[in-house]
């Protein structure tokens, strides 16, 4: 697949226009509120270990990135 | 984010990378980077949709991009609440991983009328993809 790179330079699987490079619509909710319970989550890291993200942290603070893709 | 790690640890922060990669396409990404934290990997977008943050403007025919999220950053205490949080409504903003730091610690007074924000920061490894903006160019 054709890597395009837009005006920000941001290179993705996408054609230029793409929803994929989208901004955040503005009617678009952001998950948690301040003050809410981050949610849990159980996922594999990279070597197949299994992290549920409270049970991990084990009550220090946390900084949970959601980002795109490693690849592109 | 990964030279900013350190920082991170110093102060007892965890920190923690989810995107839909699969776990082999994270080891490879991971070890050529080193990257030191945990990068998850989350297939099904199982825990993108437990947020809310399904980049629901793609669709589902779109096999290859469907499953990305909005990306964003939460910030939690040591309770595991949302004590700052960082999404983007534009790629043109970033911030650095020290905001993300400050806001761990503390040492910023958030806007919660406008709590949308650029994050990111160096252009290396997770922060470069966070933002999508050099994720191809990665070195």
């Amino acid at each position: 697949m054709a890597i395009e790179r837009d005006e920000h330079g941001f290179d993705a699987p996408a054609p230029l226009g793409h929803p994929g490079r989208a901004s955040l619509p503005d009617d678009q909710g952001t998950g948690p509120e301040i003050g809410e319970w981050l949610p849990d989550f159980d996922l594999p890291d990279a070597n197949g270990e299994r992290v549920r993200l409270h049970e991990d942290r084990a009550g220090a603070k946390a900084v949970v990135v959601f980002f795109r893709s490693a690849v592109w | 984010m990964r030279d900013a790690y350190a920082k991170f640890e110093d102060q007892g922060i965890k920190l923690y990378a989810i995107s839909y990669d699969d776990q082999e396409t994270l080891k490879e990404f991971s070890q050529g980077q080193g990257i030191p934290y945990p990068l998850l990997s989350d297939v099904d977008s199982q825990a993108i949709r437990t947020y809310g943050i399904l980049n629901t403007e793609i669709s589902v025919d779109d096999a290859f991009l469907y499953g990305i999220p909005f990306p964003g950053v939460y910030v939690a205490d040591e309770s595991g609440r949302v004590v700052a949080k960082f999404f983007y409504d534009s790629y043109k903003k970033r911030d650095s991983p020290e905001t993300f730091l400050d806001a761990a610690l503390g040492r910023i007074v958030l806007d919660e009328e406008n709590p949308q924000a650029a994050g990111g920061g160096d252009g290396v490894g997770v922060t470069a993809a966070v933002h999508g903006q050099q994720g191809a160019r990665a070195t």
